[in-house]
């Protein structure tokens, strides 16, 4: 992990609340592994206290990353008003990234709006490795998931839904989950809580592995704060840290029972 | 021109009169890949018990203009585990380690002592008085002079290492307990803790900590802070170390203008790891434009400055 500065090269508004943002920042860039975040301060720090943890959504030429980035809050806000040429900090790459799956397994990626995030980085990953996996995407509305135009691109395989059939089929994407399920299936996902607790409980009741991105209100993105814990199902340590543990985890690994949305 | 911007408190040699506040710096491994610990005169460890605790549910922080609100709840390996897994990290570091812990009565502050005292590593101990005392009436420890006293007592008894007390501000008079703390020997006083606060979620209606309430820290409460500081060099005449808020190089000249002989910066690395480089710098720019060799001529300058005013107005 490198504490740095980054220059903006480009932000993109893809909708009302979604933007890509293009950051020139090579230290952080050529050491990245998909399914890792970095940490982002807004600049100049108004009344604002923490940087904002991000998903790599792209590193281009090892030299820039992107992010994307939905306004939520104050901080995205932010964010999402940056020009080019505009310097900020941030520190990165943090957290443990995605493990390479099994080429034998049949992979099936599962991913639930701005969740989709670290997908994108992670696919040009697997198709180095020529890992073919099934995507699925949902959202609440077309304008929530815009970047899907990127994702049919890199996948060959791609389902969307949405809440109000805007594009693809109508519904969640978990409505829709037990179509794709088969002997054996590896499952990799991303996105809300509720989806995610919906696709462990598919997971547990057809025997099948999986693994997680989850995020989580953080401070300092190293493990030092213990801030942005969630469950664990160990009893001996009954909290995972986000940031360092994760930000991807196994299924088996977190307590969903005690997970609170 | 050199200034000379070290400091001894009690038998701490500090190179830089700046320390990584607990609980935002970890055991001190988890930052090391980031900065190293150059910036640091001394680390203060997470809080240590002689239980592990899990701590609190999440969400844990909540963050406020100008603060953060946290209800971490203490998690932290208990004493067993730090000793064996994090004290042999501490031996390669050319810094002070200072180890934050707590109790849950008079008898496990002591014990707790005891144990740090054998350590080699370690430099100074921190009291965490700011938890409640489970074996009697449950009142915070740092609420009550006389328990405030008694703590102090227990642990200076069971160790030979410098003893700092770190205050909570959430008292009615902070300055009772610093004499307290003073006089059941403390060598060096902290403060202040966090602020007791606490958010809602008014979609939910629920608070937005899992915890409840929780510690307010941050830019918010230097002003707090810096009036304790202010309150509590009148009173004692042993070394403050000021903590609460500072996040640039002005705010840390404030402190120690207030009587502060060194200072904590806790939730600022959070916005900019670097920021206690920064605040170095500061310092010493700060000291070379006033023609200051040192910075003990700026330490409690602001109680000396208020006098010599009064007095020409008075006269």
């Amino acid at each position: 992990m490198f504490e740095a500065r980054g220059k903006i090269i480009k932000n993109q508004r893809l909708s009302d609340r979604i933007f890509i943002l293009t950051i020139d920042c090579e230290v952080v860039a050529k050491n990245a592994n998909p399914g890792q975040f970095v940490m982002l301060s807004p600049p100049k720090i108004t009344n604002l206290t923490l940087r904002r943890p991000f998903s790599l959504y792209n590193v281009i030429d090892d030299k820039q990353l992107s992010i994307l980035l939905k306004v939520a809050g104050k901080g995205t806000q932010l964010l999402s008003t940056l020009t080019p040429e505009i310097e900020l900090s941030l520190h990165g790459p943090l957290g443990n990234g995605f493990p390479l799956p099994n080429p034998s397994k049949k992979l099936l990626i599962v991913a639930g709006g701005v969740g989709a995030a670290p997908f994108y980085f992670f696919a040009h990953k697997l198709k180095n490795n020529h890992i073919k996996p099934i995507f699925l995407l949902g959202g609440k509305t077309k304008n929530e998931i815009p970047f899907y135009e990127d994702f049919k691109k890199i996948f060959d395989s791609i389902f969307i839904t949405t809440e109000d059939g805007t594009i693809g089929k109508k519904g969640m994407i978990t409505d829709y989950l037990n179509d794709f399920i088969e002997d054996d299936i590896l499952i990799y996902a991303s996105g809300p809580i509720p989806m995610l607790k919906k696709i462990a409980l598919i997971a547990e009741k057809n025997d099948l592995d999986w693994f997680l991105s989850l995020e989580s209100y953080m401070a300092c993105g190293v493990g030092a704060c213990l801030s942005c814990v969630v469950p664990a199902k160990n009893e001996q340590q009954k909290y995972l840290r986000c940031c360092k543990d994760g930000p991807i985890f196994s299924g088996k690994q977190i307590a969903w029972e005690r997970y609170d949305c | 021109m050199t200034v000379e911007i070290s400091v001894d408190l009690a038998n701490i040699h500090l190179s830089v009169p700046i320390i990584a506040a607990s609980g935002t710096y970890g055991y001190g491994d988890e930052y090391q890949p980031l900065l190293g610990h150059q910036a640091w005169g001394a680390i203060i460890t997470k809080a240590v018990s002689l239980k592990p605790l899990i701590g609190n549910p999440p969400p844990r922080i909540w963050e406020t203009p100008c603060g953060l609100l946290n209800s971490i709840g203490l998690q932290n390996i208990g004493i067993e585990r730090f000793i064996k897994e994090k004290c042999p990290i501490y031996k390669s570091l050319n810094i002070p380690v200072i180890v934050n812990f707590f109790g849950f009565s008079i008898e496990e502050y002591g014990e707790m002592a005891k144990l740090l005292d054998s350590i080699e590593v370690i430099k100074a101990v921190e009291v965490n008085i700011s938890c409640p005392n489970k074996k009697e009436t449950g009142m915070i420890f740092g609420h009550d002079p006389k328990l405030t006293f008694q703590v102090t007592a227990a642990v200076k008894e069971n160790t030979n290492l410098p003893v700092i007390v770190k205050l909570t501000p959430n008292v009615t008079d902070i300055k009772n307990i610093a004499i307290a703390a003073k006089d059941g020997g403390a060598d060096i006083l902290s403060l202040v803790n966090t602020v007791s606060g606490m958010a809602i979620d008014i979609e939910s209606g629920l608070p937005r900590l899992g915890g409840i309430t929780g510690g307010l820290s941050g830019p918010a409460i230097k002003p707090i802070a810096l009036k304790m500081v202010w309150d509590v060099a009148e009173v004692v005449d042993i070394p403050i170390i000021g903590i609460g808020g500072i996040k640039e190089g002005p705010d840390a000249i404030e402190f120690f203008m207030a009587g502060a002989s060194a200072v904590q910066i806790g939730t600022a690395i959070f916005s900019d790891p670097t920021s206690p480089l920064k605040i170095k710098d500061y310092i010493v720019e700060f000291l070379k434009r006033k023609k200051m060799k040192s910075i003990n001529e700026i330490i409690g300058i602001t109680h000396q400055k208020l006098k010599e005013k009064m007095e020409r107005i008075n006269r």
